[in-house]
């Protein structure tokens, strides 16, 4: 089971995800990212700091998530990742590709 | 992590595992070597659920995996990847839908979410931009790492590997041989890896488990299996023509079928 609490801070939508990011969750992910990251220029933070877990299917709904938000020139951070989740980007090559803030209170 | 309690396996009457115990430890990589028929793919084949055994117990996680439904078994081997001696990629399908094939299988994954899987998975394996190509149009070595690649899709948290070297040349079996503790490394992979190749074992084991006429005969770290003062394992290790190990498995039992005697 997995919780998302979305909240607004500094002009971005911040999706505060609770739970482990896996196979069958991240669908769950995927359909509140799907609306939002249509719309022009959004900003959408996802704040993981509840996140113990987080597989490749996690990995790939948030790069999927990047595509569509480029195209409409928007943009996508990540907030409050562990030691463990970050882990995970690093060894895929991916924390470079993301922006990451130690909080949602950086996100500006 | 795995537990292996007084494993007994008989095909036919004749025995091939006769009271295995091994206990892998979370994040290792445990390599199990010894000659042919030694009962080491047998033991293999029980670790990942495909065969029962006779007699004793094999402990995933402090549950009998030998004890377990077909149901059961299914949701434990998610779990698990299993990179095969030949790689075992179907033929008729890309590079990329090979890698997808587990996904496609266990998940419920949007197709455009399999297919960025299916890209971290080939960077993984140094393989990137491969995902169009037919299997027939690449090498054996890179064969293997699609295997690995497609062994690794559904983030397992342990990979059997079946002999990875065998087929290879000696670089790329180094190759793969650094992939495999890259991975176990880096992800925190539990490793099992079967293989009679010494010089692999020793470049990738944290611990080795060395297999005798169905005995676990000796166990420890590399070093520890270097210094074994065991002849069976000082000639295995060394690749003695000469020493305890025989050449024929029983020239009595060898007459006995021939005349019935």
């Amino acid at each position: 089971m997995i919780k998302i609490d979305v909240s607004e801070k500094n002009g971005w939508a911040v999706l505060a995800v609770d739970g482990q990011i896996d196979l069958h969750t991240s669908p769950d992910i995927r359909k509140e990212l799907a609306g939002r990251a249509k719309a022009k220029k959004a900003r959408i933070a996802i704040d993981l700091t509840r996140v113990s877990y987080i597989d490749s299917s996690g990995l790939a709904t948030f790069i999927e998530a990047m595509q569509k938000l480029k195209k409409g020139g928007g943009e996508i951070a990540l907030c409050g990742l562990s030691e463990s989740v970050r882990h995970v980007f690093e060894v895929a090559r991916l924390d470079s590709i993301f922006a990451i803030h130690a909080s949602s209170d950086d996100l500006k | 992590m795995i537990t292996v309690n007084n494993l007994v396996k008989k095909f036919d009457g004749r025995t091939v595992l006769s009271g295995i115990n091994l206990e892998v430890k979370t994040g290792e990589t445990m390599v199990i070597m010894g000659g042919s028929g030694c009962g080491k793919s047998t033991l293999l084949r029980h670790l990942v659920g495909y065969y029962r055994p006779d007699q004793g117990e094999i402990l995933f996680d402090g549950k009998d995996i030998a004890k377990m439904t077909e149901a059961q078994l299914d949701a434990v081997r998610k779990k698990f990847g299993i990179l095969f001696q030949s790689g075992a990629l179907l033929n008729s399908l890309s590079v990329g839908e090979n890698v997808a094939l587990p996904l496609r299988e266990h998940s419920d994954l949007n197709d455009e979410i399999i297919k960025i899987i299916v890209k971290i998975k080939l960077e993984l394996v140094g393989l990137t931009g491969f995902e169009n190509l037919m299997p027939s149009q690449i090498s054996g070595g890179m064969k293997k790492r699609v295997g690995l690649a497609r062994a690794i899709a559904l983030d397992p948290q342990i990979v059997f590997y079946d002999e990875p070297g065998a087929g290879l040349d000696p670089i790329t079996t180094a190759v793969i041989d650094r992939l495999i503790v890259d991975l176990s490394k880096k992800l925190g992979i539990t490793s099992i890896v079967v293989t009679h190749e010494m010089k692999s074992a020793f470049r990738i084991a944290d611990r080795m488990a060395m297999l005798y006429e169905g005995k676990v005969i000796a166990v420890g770290t590399p070093d520890e299996i270097r210094d074994s003062s065991n002849p069976l394992v000082q000639q295995f290790i060394t690749g003695s023509a000469d020493g305890p190990v025989p050449l024929r498995r029983s020239s009595e039992e060898y007459i006995k079928s021939l005349t019935g005697v």
